[in-house]
């Protein structure tokens, strides 16, 4: 897959309740091959490819999120320093010492008590949230509220990284790229050939999913008879973790998952994506444990009378950290059996 | 009502996969019905018109899927991993034969030098014979759902066990108020839900689609008379036990006194529910879409979630007296 539009994504800052800027350079990317973009009261991204030819048979909803882990400016120390309430389940072990971005441009650096004066009890864990503060080099509160006020939101600084063995790494890559692939199914469909009424969602608030999807009110509205849901999945093939507990491998193919915690995906799609892959040599792979995981499925496939589900996965290392690192093999996995998928 | 309860009980329906449960009650209760159909999710849902001059919409629910597992990985040797499909008491899986929808059979066991109070979804693993992953993979896919191997036997005084009674025993309800109604004042959706012991996920569609006025959901309880168990009023054998509250619904005061009041003219004695953890289907029919007056009856259990769960079919029969009393009611 192309990954030049990747790369402007993994650019964006867009934590969860805040995703405008995703939106609009997605909006722009998809506008000129959609019969329709809108956006839904809370803000989702909705945009509709209807057949070219007759009727349509059925309508097919495909959602990929365009929020990411982020936070929260929460308080502002008297001495200028910025305390943050974080949005989604960050990786905390990472934080300290990170390059952080506002949504408006300004950058700061997550800063923590200095390791040398920590205690022993103190060193063998991550740091709370609570004890950490970003700090933008500013002399007191006064000039902290020049740049940034309580209610900002900021995400980790974006960094595109290309690695070897076609690896790519980046803030928030894992979801990001999953938005790509449904940019490029979009500039990619032949409507003349297709059969079903296509709804493109990219949705807000996947990643504060204790309390709510965004994607569960655009499959209200849409009410669609399927829908795929791509998001990245964690990867955990590392040594001390056993086989059965790894979740997907970077670079093993789309992620296939029959369950998660949350959700049973459509058993009659799960089989035939599985074949499809098997006969046509397509990398794949099943997640070697449903622990943890859940999508936005879990909200999507209870919606109104029921919307029979479908999970692909693009397996990633570093989930919600500040690096995240995925595998253009499994981008091109993945978007082969999209392909299949929308008819 | 024996014979039908084990019809019931030996036809697989793991969470998400239901198939087969739902093609045997589908065929049984179609003959008392005016149609029969599936949604989305899988719902089975049995529709009886009323004939009364202000006939309501009235769902009962009973979850037909039942506890298990899922495979989620094979290992070199053929061993066979799993994740749960609902809640699976470990100590009391370990150790047993488990059975695939195939046919074919393996035991469940946890991992060597594993304490029984650490037996759990990573602890246990399935044995089928293979000798090597090819093999084991030639009888089973990633995705297959297995259970614990069926059984229904009878006890002393019309008591019964096995599993999985939980719920089978509540569908065994709804096919008995649809045998023996005397008429259907109200139109009746009888419906078998699925996916249930995930975290009640079927009976939310389904009462979406139906926007019932009234709504029961039927499923087993617990029972406060075995041994060093914690104080609870309902017992085995005194009655169906209509649910005042649980972990995760108060029922509507209608909807308990109406149940009350229909047990009360038929002399069937019923026993009434105080839960403090736990819920059923009852929660979603309350709340899905516009809402509706629900409440729910439970079937005194005792070892629910374990393979002899034991019921009274005397507690069961009065409970079928109420639903079918809730057929034939003018409600307001
Ligand atoms: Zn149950």
């Amino acid at each position: 897959m192309n990954t030049e539009f990747l790369k402007s994504l993994a650019k964006v800052c867009a934590p969860s309740g805040a995703e405008k800027a995703a939106a609009s350079i997605i909006e722009k990317e998809i506008a000129p091959f959609c019969d329709e973009v809108k956006y839904d009261k809370i803000g989702n991204l909705i945009a509709k490819i209807s057949p070219k030819n007759g009727a349509p048979e059925k309508k097919m909803m495909l959602v990929s999120h365009m929020d990411e882990v982020g936070f929260m400016v929460k308080s502002i120390d008297n001495d200028g320093r910025v305390r943050i309430a974080l949005l989604g389940d960050v990786d905390t072990r990472t934080l300290s010492g990170r390059r952080v971005t506002f949504t408006n441009g300004v950058c700061g650096i997550v800063a923590a008590k200095p390791i040398h004066v920590l205690s022993e009890g103190e060193r063998s864990k991550p740091t709370a949230v609570k004890s950490l503060y970003i700090e933008l080099g500013t002399k007191d509160k006064a000039e902290t509220e020049e740049l940034i006020r309580v209610g900002d939101y900021g995400t980790f600084e974006p960094k595109f990284v290309e690695m070897k063995n076609g690896h790519l790494a980046g803030k928030a890559l894992g979801g990001r790229s999953c938005v790509a692939l449904l940019c490029e199914l979009i500039r990619t469909i032949d409507k003349e050939k297709l059969k079903d009424e296509l709804y493109f969602v990219f949705s807000v608030k996947r990643e504060i999913a204790k309390m709510q999807f965004g994607a569960e009110t655009a499959a209200f509205t849409l009410a669609p008879d399927f829908a795929v849901i791509l998001d990245a999945t964690a990867s955990a093939d590392f040594d001390g973790v056993k086989e059965y507990d790894r979740g997907a491998k970077c670079g093993g193919g789309v992620v296939l998952a029959p369950a998660d915690m949350k959700t049973i995906y459509d058993r009659r799609a799960f089989a035939e994506a599985v074949s499809f892959c098997e006969e046509n040599e397509i990398s794949f792979q099943y997640p070697a444990t449903a622990a943890g995981a859940e999508t936005e499925a879990s909200a999507i496939h209870k919606t109104g009378v029921g919307i029979p589900s479908l999970s692909l996965g693009v397996a990633t290392r570093n989930l919600r950290s500040g690096a995240e690192i995925i595998s253009q093999n499994d981008l091109d996995a993945t978007l082969a059996l999209l392909k299949h998928l929308v008819k | 009502m024996f014979t039908e309860l084990k019809k019931f009980v030996m036809a697989d329906g793991v969470s998400g996969d239901e198939a087969g449960i739902s093609a045997v009650l589908a065929a049984e209760i179609a003959p008392y019905v005016d149609e029969v159909k599936t949604d989305a999710m899988g719902n089975l849902i049995a529709f009886k018109k009323g004939t009364g001059k202000n006939p309501k919409k009235v769902m009962f629910a009973a979850h037909m899927d039942e506890i298990g597992f899922m495979v989620t990985f094979i290992d070199d040797k053929g061993f066979i991993r799993l994740s749960k499909m609902g809640g699976i008491n470990y100590g009391a899986a370990a150790f047993s034969e488990v059975v695939f929808k195939s046919g074919l059979r393996g035991v469940i066991v946890p991992d060597a030098n594993t304490a029984p109070n650490d037996f759990g979804p990573n602890k246990v693993y399935v044995d089928i014979g293979a000798r090597t992953k090819k093999e084991a993979e030639k009888k089973v896919k990633i995705g297959d759902t297995c259970r614990l191997t069926p059984s229904l036997a009878k006890l002393m005084n019309g008591r019964v066990y096995g599993r999985p009674i939980d719920d089978r025993i509540g569908c065994v309800m709804l096919f008995e108020a649809a045998r023996t109604a005397k008429h259907f004042e109200n139109d009746v959706y009888f419906v078998f839900t699925v996916q249930e012991e995930v975290g009640v996920r079927g009976a939310k569609t389904a009462a979406f689609g139906i926007m019932p006025d009234y709504a029961v959901a039927v499923d087993i309880g617990g029972s406060g008379d075995v041994p060093n168990c914690a104080p609870f009023a309902v017992v085995l054998g005194n009655g169906i036990a209509i649910k005042i509250k649980d972990g995760m619904v108060i029922c509507h005061k209608t909807m308990v006194d109406t149940m009350k009041k229909i047990a009360e003219e038929t002399k069937t004695p019923y026993q009434l529910e105080i839960l403090e953890r736990g819920g059923t289907d009852t929660c979603m029919l309350q709340q899905t879409g516009a809402g509706c007056i629900a409440g729910a009856l439970s079937v005194p259990t005792r070892y629910g979630h374990s393979g002899v769960e034991i019921v009274d079919m005397g507690d069961v029969a009065g409970g079928v007296k109420i639903l079918a009393g809730l057929c034939e009611a003018e409600l307001a």
